[in-house]
């Protein structure tokens, strides 16, 4: 079961994920962030602390949207990934492209 | 259901049957009281007034002793049927004169009492021989003054019997004929109200039946109407679903030819290699998907092998890991080391396809005569290594997968790394899909799966160990959908 909140903080927009993002929650995932940082503030925060899979296709999800925000002259961050997707997160090399903060007030900081 | 079946229309004219005995029931019940009521009032009416006039004319005649005088009255009297008896009596109720001469000078006695009649408590008496009577009693004073005696006359009960009887009559008669009437009149009311719900059982057999383009005629301005407007439009969504499923299994055929094809790819025999044994292992999930591995011989010893696994499912990455495997072939040949290859593969890709795309790659370069490996991980999860004595550990180094990035960050990010391999060495390659397996209980294969496999099977030959890890993970999963490609690649060095 995919959910997504967000809420406002310090300028940014936290947009906290639950659940798996696979192929078959990728597309709700896709529209909601859509329009989030279509209304909102185009600064992201992804809070991954109750994420519990993400597989390949919500990867490359999550890469196309960090894409885009910065053509739009937004930013993306990750924060709070459990040991297994951050293993995942550096293996695949997506550290190289997305910065990742253990908390979400260090990626607000920062 | 046929067996059972009662219509609805015998419902109906059950219904109707039921009223209509009720309401005749009760005008019957109605009728018959008043009728009694006002036939009683009649008859107290008339006894009375004959009783008064008898005595009115036999007074005098009494009192002058015209004895025969007085039967003739009395006898007159009783020429009407309906009057039994006509007779005087004295004070001590001597009968002084009777319609009927022998009974003169016994006593007067009304006969064993029968019941009350409701209306004025009038009682009937009853006689054996002429049923059931209510006396009228006068009395009658000679010259208006004397007490002489009292006439009493006897009305025949029976004529209220008789009417009532009648009345019954007349009304089973109208009661069967109303029956008669309802019954017609209700066969066709049920028939009208029945029909459109006809129309409409037999529009959703057919419906059942598969007829989804059949279409209920109901007109009808009612419930009836409204249920068959709905379950038209019902129907007409059910067939849109119906087209919509049927395209889909169309789609779904051609994915499974675009499956076997995306297979043929792959390499079915792969090129001999002097002292090694290469074992592979794919199965694609039930979408198409990306994942891919080669083998080619790059020089006399050496050979390049590759894994590799595009993110994401379906006709996308099927059409892209063709497109791959294809830069892939070209690539090779214009140079094959790793850094520099994956570097070119990243090139192409990104030049390509500006977003939503990036593929994790092992590639390394097999050398058959130093028995080394030179290798770099682009995104790929790490191998696992299983020496001759049992070691079991991960390989990995860092690098960056395929799409994600430009080649000046990609070059500084990746590592090559060297490993060399001794007679009885394994080396597993896998996709994500193989660790990433689910079962019915929702949990992963994971990683230590496999390597408490190779822990345990380290001793095996190549073709055992893969079996092991085939038999396991199709164990594990059952029949659990398979969400993602898995392939493997097991490279063992024999000699």
């Amino acid at each position: 079961m995919f959910e997504l909140k967000s809420y406002e903080k310090n300028g940014f927009i936290i947009v906290e994920l639950s659940g798996e993002l696979d192929s078959s929650s990728v597309p709700e995932f896709l529209s909601k962030l859509k329009k989030i940082w279509e209304c909102k503030a185009k600064k992201i925060i992804l809070d991954m602390k109750n994420m519990e899979f993400i597989s390949s296709s919500g990867w490359s999800a999550i890469i196309e949207e960090c894409k885009k925000l910065r053509a739009a002259s937004g930013d993306m961050k990750i924060a709070c990934l459990n040991k297994k997707m951050k293993r995942i997160f550096d293996v695949v090399g997506i550290n190289v492209l997305i910065k990742y903060y253990e908390s979400i007030e260090d990626a607000t900081k920062d | 259901m046929k067996e059972k079946f009662i219509s609805i229309r015998w419902y109906i004219m059950g219904m109707f049957l039921l009223l209509i005995f009720f309401i005749f029931i009760c005008v019957t019940f109605l009728m018959v009281k008043t009728q009694k009521q006002n036939m009683i009032r009649e008859i107290e009416l008339r006894g009375t007034t004959i009783a008064q006039n008898i005595a009115n004319n036999v007074a005098d005649l009494l009192l002058i002793k015209y004895d025969l005088e007085v039967a003739k009255i009395l006898k007159e009297t009783t020429k009407d049927k309906s009057i039994i008896y006509a007779l005087v009596v004295d004070k001590d109720n001597k009968i002084l004169a009777h319609n009927d001469m022998q009974f003169v000078g016994a006593n007067f006695l009304p006969c064993c009492f029968k019941f009350y009649l409701s209306v004025n408590k009038t009682p009937v008496y009853f006689d054996k021989n002429t049923g059931g009577y209510i006396d009228f009693s006068s009395i009658a004073k000679a010259k208006g003054k004397i007490n002489i005696g009292t006439v009493h006359i006897g009305i025949s009960y029976s004529i209220i019997e008789e009417t009532i009887k009648k009345t019954y009559f007349n009304i089973i008669i109208i009661t069967l004929i109303a029956v008669v009437l309802s019954i017609i009149g209700s066969f066709f009311i049920s028939a009208t109200l029945t029909e459109p719900i006809k129309k409409l059982v037999e529009g959703i057999k057919k419906i059942g039946e598969g007829d989804l383009e059949y279409k209920i005629d109901v007109k009808e301005k009612n419930e009836i109407g409204v249920l068959a407007f709905h379950f038209n439009k019902m129907t007409e969504s059910l067939r849109q679903a119906r087209e919509k499923e049927l395209k889909q299994i169309a789609i779904k055929k051609e994915l499974e030819i675009a499956r076997k094809i995306q297979e043929a790819i792959l390499p079915g025999n792969f090129p001999g290699i002097k002292n090694y044994r290469l074992i592979s292992f794919y199965k694609p999930s039930i979408e198409i998907g990306g994942d891919y591995f080669d083998i080619i011989q790059v020089g006399d010893d050496k050979f390049v092998i590759l894994i590799s696994d595009i993110a994401g499912k379906g006709i996308p990455a099927a059409l892209m890991m063709m497109m791959f495997s294809g830069i892939f072939k070209i690539k090779v040949n214009e140079n094959f080391n790793p850094q520099t290859l994956i570097c070119n593969l990243n090139n192409e890709i990104i030049s390509r396809f500006s977003e939503n795309v990036f593929i994790t790659a092992f590639y390394g370069v097999l050398d058959t005569k130093q028995n080394k490996i030179n290798m770099v991980f682009a995104g790929h999860n790490e191998m696992l290594f299983c020496s001759v004595k049992g070691d079991v550990r991960s390989i990995f180094s860092k690098g960056v997968a395929i799409g994600i990035v430009d080649n000046e960050i990609l070059q500084k990010q990746t590592e090559e790394i060297t490993l060399n391999i001794d007679i009885g060495d394994k080396l597993l390659l896998f996709t994500d899909g193989l660790i990433d397996a689910k079962n019915k209980q929702n949990e992963r294969f994971e990683m230590k799966r496999l390597y408490d496999i190779l822990k345990i099977s380290y001793a095996k030959s190549g073709d055992e160990i893969m079996n092991k890890i085939k038999f396991a993970i199709n164990e594990f999963m059952e029949d659990t959908e398979q969400e993602d490609d898995i392939a493997m690649l097991l490279i063992e060095r024999i000699k």
